[in-house]
C-alpha cells in the first residue's frame, strides 16, 4: 500500500474562499482531480500541512462555447472536453490531447487546470521515497546534483502535459487568480508566457495563485490537431507530442502556429516551422521541409523511456503526419 | 476527521474519515467491500475502479472526504437479486476472467461504456477498458465479452 501522509482537508465552495484558505496556510496546495498530487504525495514528493480541495467549486467548471468567446473552467473534466462535439469541431487539437491523457479513466478524473499545471516528470523524481533514497536525490527533490545530467545546473525534468502544447498551438490565453490585500487578483497571459523552460520552477504562478480559467481564440476555417508518442497507447505520459493550427486562406497558409511537448522543460513554439509556413502555398515538400525544424529549439536530455534522439525523431515524423492531414 | 455521507450499491452510509484517507481505503478496510482491489495503488492500472455517480473512476486517487452526498457502486452492487449482471454472465460464459484480479475494475468499467452505447465497436471497447490493465487474458476474451453482454441491453 501507498499511504498518503497526513494532512488536513479544506473543501471550499468558491474561488475567493480557495483562494484565502491557500493565501492563509503556507505550504498549502491546491487538489482538483488528484491524479498527479496525490501520486507524488504517496511517492513523498510533497508533504503539505493542508490540500484545498478545488473539485467543490463551480464557478471552476463554468464553459462558455459561445462562438468567438470560448472560455473554458479550469475545473472542467478532461472527460467533458474529449466529448464536446463542439470543441471537437473548432478547437480539433484540444479535444483529441484531453482524449489522450493518460487513461480514460483519469479523464473522468483530471481537470484542465490540473493538466496544465502538471508537474514536470523524470525518471529520477517519479519514483518512491525508498527508490530515490537508494539511488540518492536530486536537484528537484532533496539532492545537490542532476542525477541525470549530473554535470548540468539546471533541471531537466519534462513538461509531460498533452493539454499545453494543443492550447499553444490554439493560441489560447490562461486567466490566473489570487487573493491579495483583501481582493480578488486576476491577470490573464498567453500560454506559452505561463510556462518556465526549468523542470523546477516549470510555471510563473505566484503563492496562492490558481488557473481559474483558458481562453480561446476563435478564427474561422482554423483546422488543429495533437499526435502524441509513448510507448503503450494508453496510460503512458508522453515521450514527445506534436500540436497544430492552421488556416488555408486563398491557396496559402495562414495563422500556422506548431507547438511540441515534451521535448523540454515547458512546451516550446516551434517559430522556425511556423516562419516557413505562413504566406505559402502548403505544398508537400514544403510541409516536410517545415516538419523537420519543428525540434529545432529541444535538447532533451535521457531521463524518459526511450532515447533523446528518437523522440526528437518522432516529433519530426508526427509534425510531417499533421501537417499532411489538416492541409488535406 | 470528516463525517462522510455518500451512497454505496444504494445503501445510505455514514462514517467519519481521515482528511488523508482515499475512497479504496474506506472500501476496504472500513466497509469491508474487498471486491474492489488495490493493485498499484498510484493510477496506473485499474484495479480500484469504482462507479462514481455511474463514470468509472480510480478509487485510490479519489480522498474520501470529497465524495460527499455521491454515489458510489463497487462490483458487490452490480449483480441483482435474480442472479449475475449481464456483464459478469458474459466474462464468465466467455472465458473471460483467469486470475481475477483486475475483473471488479473490468466489469464495472464495461457496465458504465455499455450503459451510453450497448454497441460498441471493439475498437471503442478496447479504448473504455485502456486504463484497465489485465496480466492473464492478453484481452481478446475480455473484448468479446463486453460485445456479448452489450446484446443483453436494450439497442
Amino acid at each position: 500500500m501507498m499511504p498518503l501522509p497526513t494532512f488536513r482537508l479544506e473543501r471550499p465552495a468558491t474561488l475567493v474562499e480557495a483562494l484565502r484558505c491557500l493565501s492563509e496556510t503556507p505550504g498549502s496546495l491546491p487538489v482538483a482531480g488528484g491524479t498527479d498530487l496525490l501520486v507524488s504525495m504517496k511517492h513523498g514528493l510533497f508533504d503539505p500541512p493542508v490540500l484545498v480541495n478545488l473539485s467543490g467549486i463551480e464557478e471552476l467548471r463554468r464553459t462558455n462555447l459561445a462562438p468567438g468567446n470560448v472560455e473554458l473552467g479550469a475545473g472542467v473534466r478532461l472527460a467533458t472536453l474529449r466529448d464536446d462535439p463542439e470543441l471537437r469541431r473548432g478547437h480539433a487539437a484540444l479535444a483529441e490531447a484531453a482524449g489522450v491523457v493518460a487513461s480514460p479513466l483519469l479523464q473522468n478524473m483530471g481537470t484542465l487546470g490540473g493538466n496544465l499545471c502538471l508537474d514536470t516528470r523524470c525518471r529520477y523524481y517519479n519514483q518512491s521515497a525508498f527508490w530515490r533514497n537508494s539511488r540518492g536525490y536530486c536537484l528537484k527533490r532533496g539532492g545537490t546534483i542532476c542525477q541525470a545530467a549530473p554535470a548540468a545546473k539546471r533541471c531537466f525534468a519534462v513538461s509531460s502535459c498533452d493539454t499545453a502544447p494543443a492550447l499553444t498551438a490554439l493560441g489560447a490565453q490562461v486567466r490566473l487568480a489570487r487573493w491579495e490585500d483583501g481582493a480578488l487578483g486576476l491577470r490573464e497571459l498567453p500560454l506559452e508566457q505561463f510556462y518556465v523552460e526549468d523542470g523546477i520552477e516549470r510555471v510563473t504562478l505566484r503563492p496562492a495563485e490558481l488557473v481559474s480559467a483558458v481562453l480561446l481564440p476563435v478564427t474561422p476555417g482554423t483546422r488543429s490537431g495533437f499526435r502524441k508518442y509513448r510507448v503503450r497507447d494508453s496510460i503512458d505520459y508522453p515521450l514527445a507530442s506534436v500540436a497544430a493550427a492552421l488556416r488555408v486562406e486563398d491557396g496559402v497558409l495562414r495563422g500556422v502556429r506548431v507547438a511540441v511537448g515534451a521535448l523540454a522543460s515547458a512546451p516550446l513554439l516551434a517559430v522556425e516551422t511556423m516562419a516557413l509556413l505562413e504566406g505559402q502555398p502548403p505544398d508537400p515538400a514544403l510541409l516536410a521541409e517545415a516538419a523537420e525544424l519543428v525540434t529545432k529549439g529541444s535538447k532533451p536530455v535521457k531521463n524518459q523511456a526511450s532515447s533523446p534522439t528518437y523522440r526528437r525523431h518522432m516529433a519530426r515524423v508526427m509534425c510531417r503526419r499533421l501537417l499532411a492531414d489538416l492541409v488535406a | 476527521m470528516k463525517l462522510l455521507r455518500l451512497t454505496v450499491n444504494g445503501d445510505p452510509v455514514e462514517l467519519g474519515v481521515r482528511d488523508e484517507e482515499t475512497l479504496l481505503q474506506v472500501l476496504r478496510e472500513r466497509l469491508g467491500l474487498t471486491g474492489t482491489k488495490q493493485g498499484c495503488d498510484l493510477g496506473d492500472c485499474g484495479s480500484c475502479t469504482v462507479l462514481l455517480d455511474g463514470e468509472p473512476v480510480l478509487s485510490c486517487l479519489v480522498l474520501a472526504a470529497t465524495v460527499e452526498g455521491r454515489s458510489v457502486e463497487t462490483i458487490e452492487g452490480v449483480a441483482g437479486a435474480d442472479g449475475l449482471h449481464p456483464v459478469q454472465e458474459a466474462f464468465d460464459e466467455v472465458g473471460a476472467v483467469q486470475c481475477g484480479f483486475c475483473t471488479p475494475g473490468m466489469v464495472l468499467a464495461s457496465k458504465a461504456l455499455l450503459e451510453k452505447d450497448p454497441r460498441p465497436s471493439r475498437s471503442e471497447i478496447r479504448r473504455a477498458l485502456s486504463g484497465n490493465l489485465c496480466r492473464c487474458t492478453g484481452y481478446v476474451k475480455i473484448v468479446d465479452a463486453v460485445e456479448r453482454a452489450g446484446k443483453a441491453y436494450p439497442a
